[in-house]
C-alpha cells in the first residue's frame, strides 16, 4: 500500500534520506524511530507530495505520487505533531470541514456525531467552538476525520507528543482499530514503548537512512531500548 | 459536493463568526454616507450656483428686451448703453454637472464652471469670473473627504483588513500541512477563500456604494453599473494581492505588513511618483507666466489700434450708420488681439497637450490612479470634460462675434424679435459615448491587467514551488 524505491532527497548540500525503500502492507503498522532530523517527517512529506523527491519513488496504492499528487492523497489519511482546528468552528464543523474536502459522502449531522464520538469526543463537547479544545481533543477530531474517511493509508508524524498518558493509550487503540480495519500505517515516533506495543514492524533511522528493520514482537521493551541508544550512540561513534 | 464551495461556504461561516467584519462593514457605511453627504452639499451648492447664472443670463436679456421695447426711441438710441446693438449682446455658457457629482466633492473646482461671453470680450478672460481661487473652500477641500476618496483609498483598506491572513493564519497555525494533505488543490484554497471574501467584503461594499448613490443623486442604472462594476473590480485587485502576498508571508504579521507595503506603494507612493515623472517629462504651463503673456498681447493689440485710430483719417459718414464706426473698429481691434492671443496661447496649449498625453499615459502606472481616474469621469469632474467645456465656449464666443459681424455688416439693429425669437444658447455637448465608454474601459482594463498580472504571477509561484515550504 504505502511503497518507496530507492527514495532520496537532498536539501541543499545535505542528504535528507538517503535510498530509502519501504514496503507497508494493509494492517500493518510501521514505526520509524529515531532522534531529530533522522528523516522521519522528510519520508511523510514525500509520500504526501509536498517534496519533490531528489531521486527515487514514493507510491501509495500503486499511485506515483508526484504524478498525481491528488490521486494519492485521496487514499491517505495524515495526522500531524500538531492539529490545529478552526477555532470559530465547532469540532462537528470542522469535521464536517475536512470530510468534506476528503470527498466523504453522505456527511449528516448523524454521521459526523458519531464518527466523533467513536474517536473519543465527548458529546457535550462535539458543539462547542474548537478553540477551547485541547491538544487530546484536537487529536480526536482528527482521529474522527481518518474513521470518516476510512483511508487506506495513514500518514502519522509523532501523533502523541504531547498527548497525556491516557489520552495516548485511547490514541493508539484507535489505531489499532484502523489497522484491523486494513488500514496500512505508518509512523513517526519517539515513544520507543508504545512503538512496541503498536507496530507491527519498527525501523531504526539515522542520517536520512533506514539502519535497520524488524518484528515489533522480535525485542522486549527493555531491548528494543537497548538497540535504539546503541545505534543512536552508533550515530554519534561514527 | 465540490471542495471550493465547501472551502468557500466554512470561509464565509468563519468569517461571520469573526468579531471584525461587521465593525468594518459599519465603519464602512458611515464612512460611505458622510462622504456621499458631504458630495449632495457640494453638488447642490454647485448646481444653485449654475442655476444662478443661467437665471442671470435670463434676467440680462430681458431686461435688454425692456430696454428695446419700452424706454428706446429712433432719436436716442445710444441712452441705454448701446443695449440696442448687437455688441451689447451678453451670454453665459455653463458646464453641466456629471451624472454623478456625489462622487466628488469640489474636485471640479478646479476648473471654471462657466464662462461669460461678450462679442467684443477677449477669449483669454471669458472664465475669469468663474475661476475658484486658490482661497476658496470649495477648493481646499476638494477631494478631502469624498467617495472618491473613499473607494480609491479606504476600500482597499477594508478588502485588506478582511484578508490580509488569507493564508497565512492557517500557515502561522501550522493547519497548512493538514490542509494540503486534503485531495484539494491549494489555487482551489486559495481561490475559494478569496471568493468567500469577494462576497462577504467587496460585494457589500459595492452594494452601500450603490445604496447611497440611490439615495444622494439621480442616476441612471447605466451610471450606477458602471461604479459598481469599477469598484468591484478595484476591490477584487486588493483582494488578489492580499492572495498574492499570503503565498509569501509565512506569518499573519508578514502578510499584514505586505498588504500595507502593496497599499502604500500603488495608492499614495506610485500616484505621487506618476505626477513627479509626468512634470519631468511634460512640466505644466505656468498660468502667471501665462496671464503675463496674454496681457502683454492684449497691450500690443490695443497700442496698434491707437496708432491705426491717430494715423488713419476720420470721416464720418453721411447719413450716419444705424450702429456707428466706432464699434466696427472696435471690431477689429478685437480681431487683430485675437490673432495675437492665440499665437501667444499655442505654445501653452502644445505645453498642456503634452502634458494631457502624458498623464492619460501614467493612468496605467497603478490600479488607483485609474480607479480615481474613471470616479472623475463618472462624476463629470475630470480634467478632459472641463477642457472639452472650455473648447466650446471659446467656439460659441467665436459663433457669437461671427452673428455680431453679421449684424454690423448689415448695420441692423436689436429689436425685441430678436430676443424673442430666440438668442443663441450655449449647450454643452457631451463627448460621444464611445469616447466616454472607451476611456473607462482603459481604466477598468487598467486595473484588470494588474489583477491578472498578480494571478499570473500567483499561478507561476504556485506552480514552480509546492506551497508546503521546504
Amino acid at each position: 500500500m504505502l511503497r518507496t524505491h530507492a527514495l532520496s532527497k537532498n536539501f541543499g548540500a545535505h542528504r535528507a534520506l538517503d535510498g530509502l525503500d519501504l514496503d507497508i502492507a494493509p494492517g500493518e503498522i510501521f514505526c520509524m524511530l529515531g532522534a531529530n532530523g533522522a528523516g522521519k517527517t522528510t519520508i511523510i512529506k514525500l509520500l504526501l507530495g509536498f517534496l519533490k523527491p531528489t531521486s527515487g519513488q514514493a507510491l501509495v496504492d500503486g499511485i506515483d505520487v508526484r504524478a498525481d499528487p491528488a490521486a494519492a492523497r485521496r487514499r491517505l489519511f495524515y495526522l500531524p505533531e500538531q492539529v490545529a482546528l478552526y477555532g470559530e468552528l465547532s469540532g462537528l464543523e470542522n469535521l464536517r470541514y475536512f470530510a468534506g474536502l476528503a470527498g466523504v459522502p453522505d456527511c449528516t449531522p448523524q454521521r459526523l456525531r458519531g464518527w466523533l464520538e467513536q474517536a473519543g469526543v465527548p458529546p457535550a463537547a462535539l458543539d462547542r467552538r474548537a478553540g477551547s479544545y485541547s491538544k487530546g481533543m484536537r487529536q480526536k477530531v482528527a482521529i474522527a476525520l481518518a474513521i470518516a474517511r476510512s483511508a487506506r493509508g495513514l500518514l502519522l508524524d509523532e501523533p502523541t507528543s504531547g498527548l497525556d498518558p491516557a489520552a495516548s493509550a485511547e490514541f493508539h487503540r484507535l489505531l489499532l482499530e484502523q489497522r484491523d480495519a486494513g488500514a496500512a500505517v505508518l509512523m513517526a515516533t519517539h515513544d520507543l514503548f508504545r512503538a512496541r506495543e503498536v507496530a507491527t514492524t519498527i525501523g531504526l533511522m539515522r542520517d536520512g537512512r533506514l539502519l535497520r528493520s524488524f518484528k515489533a514482537q522480535e525485542l522486549s521493551a527493555r531491548e528494543l531500548e537497548q538497540l535504539y541508544l546503541d545505534e543512536m550512540s552508533g550515530a554519534a561513534g561514527n | 459536493m465540490n471542495a471550493a464551495f465547501i472551502v468557500m461556504r466554512t470561509e464565509a461561516l468563519r468569517m461571520a463568526r469573526g468579531r471584525w467584519l461587521l465593525p468594518l462593514w459599519l465603519a464602512f457605511i458611515a464612512l460611505c454616507a458622510y462622504a456621499a453627504w458631504e458630495g449632495a452639499t457640494w453638488s447642490t451648492q454647485r448646481g444653485a450656483a449654475l442655476a444662478a447664472i443661467q437665471d442671470e443670463q435670463r434676467e440680462v436679456h430681458q431686461m435688454r428686451r425692456n430696454q428695446i421695447v419700452n424706454e428706446l426711441t429712433p432719436d436716442n438710441k445710444s441712452r441705454y448703453g448701446g443695449a440696442i446693438y448687437a455688441t451689447a449682446m451678453s451670454f453665459r455658457a455653463t458646464l453641466p454637472q456629471g451624472e454623478l457629482p456625489v462622487l466628488s466633492a469640489g474636485r471640479a473646482e478646479g476648473y471654471p464652471m462657466a464662462a461669460k461671453i461678450f462679442p467684443f470680450v477677449a477669449s483669454n478672460t471669458i472664465f475669469d469670473d468663474y475661476m475658484a481661487g486658490m482661497e476658496n473652500p470649495a477648493v481646499m477641500a476638494a477631494g478631502r473627504f469624498d467617495l472618491a476618496f473613499v473607494l480609491v483609498w479606504l476600500l482597499p483598506l477594508l478588502v485588506l483588513a478582511g484578508s490580509f491572513d488569507l493564508w497565512s493564519f492557517e500557515r502561522e497555525r501550522g493547519m497548512e500541512p493538514w490542509l494540503l494533505a486534503q485531495p484539494v488543490s491549494p489555487a482551489c484554497y486559495l481561490l475559494a477563500k478569496a471568493a468567500a471574501r469577494a462576497l462577504l467584503l467587496v460585494g457589500p461594499a459595492v452594494l452601500v456604494l450603490v445604496a447611497v448613490l440611490c439615495f444622494t443623486v439621480a442616476a441612471g442604472p447605466a451610471a450606477l453599473l458602471q461604479v459598481a462594476v469599477l469598484s468591484t473590480l478595484y476591490g477584487l485587485f486588493w483582494l488578489g494581492l492580499a492572495a498574492f502576498v499570503n503565498l509569501f508571508a509565512q506569518s499573519a504579521a508578514q502578510a499584514a505588513l505586505g498588504c500595507v507595503a502593496g497599499w502604500l506603494a500603488l495608492v499614495v507612493l506610485v500616484p505621487a511618483l506618476a505626477l513627479g515623472l509626468a512634470d519631468l517629462l511634460a512640466p505644466p504651463s505656468s498660468p502667471a507666466e501665462r496671464t503675463n503673456a496674454l496681457r502683454a498681447m492684449a497691450m500690443q493689440a490695443r497700442a496698434e489700434a491707437r496708432q491705426q485710430a491717430d494715423g488713419a483719417a476720420r470721416s464720418e459718414r453721411v447719413p450716419a450708420p444705424n450702429i456707428p464706426d466706432n464699434l466696427r473698429r472696435r471690431a477689429l481691434e478685437v480681431e487683430r488681439g485675437e490673432q495675437l492671443i492665440r499665437a501667444a496661447v499655442q505654445p501653452y496649449r502644445t505645453q498642456d497637450e503634452r502634458r494631457l498625453y502624458w498623464m492619460a499615459l501614467l493612468r496605467a502606472s497603478s490600479p488607483a490612479i485609474a480607479f480615481q481616474d474613471a470616479l472623475e469621469r463618472l462624476a463629470g469632474a475630470d480634467a478632459g470634460r472641463a477642457l472639452r467645456f472650455q473648447d466650446q465656449a471659446h467656439a460659441f464666443l467665436l459663433d457669437v462675434r461671427r452673428l455680431t459681424q453679421r449684424y454690423l455688416e448689415q448695420d441692423r439693429l436689436l429689436t425685441a424679435a430678436d430676443y424673442d425669437h430666440g438668442m443663441p444658447r450655449f449647450v454643452h455637448r457631451e463627448a460621444p459615448p464611445a469616447e466616454r465608454l472607451g476611456a473607462l474601459g482603459f481604466d477598468a482594463g487598467v486595473i484588470a491587467l494588474f489583477l491578472l498580472v498578480l494571478l499570473a504571477a500567483g499561478a507561476r509561484r504556485l506552480r514552480r514551488q509546492t506551497f508546503h515550504t521546504e
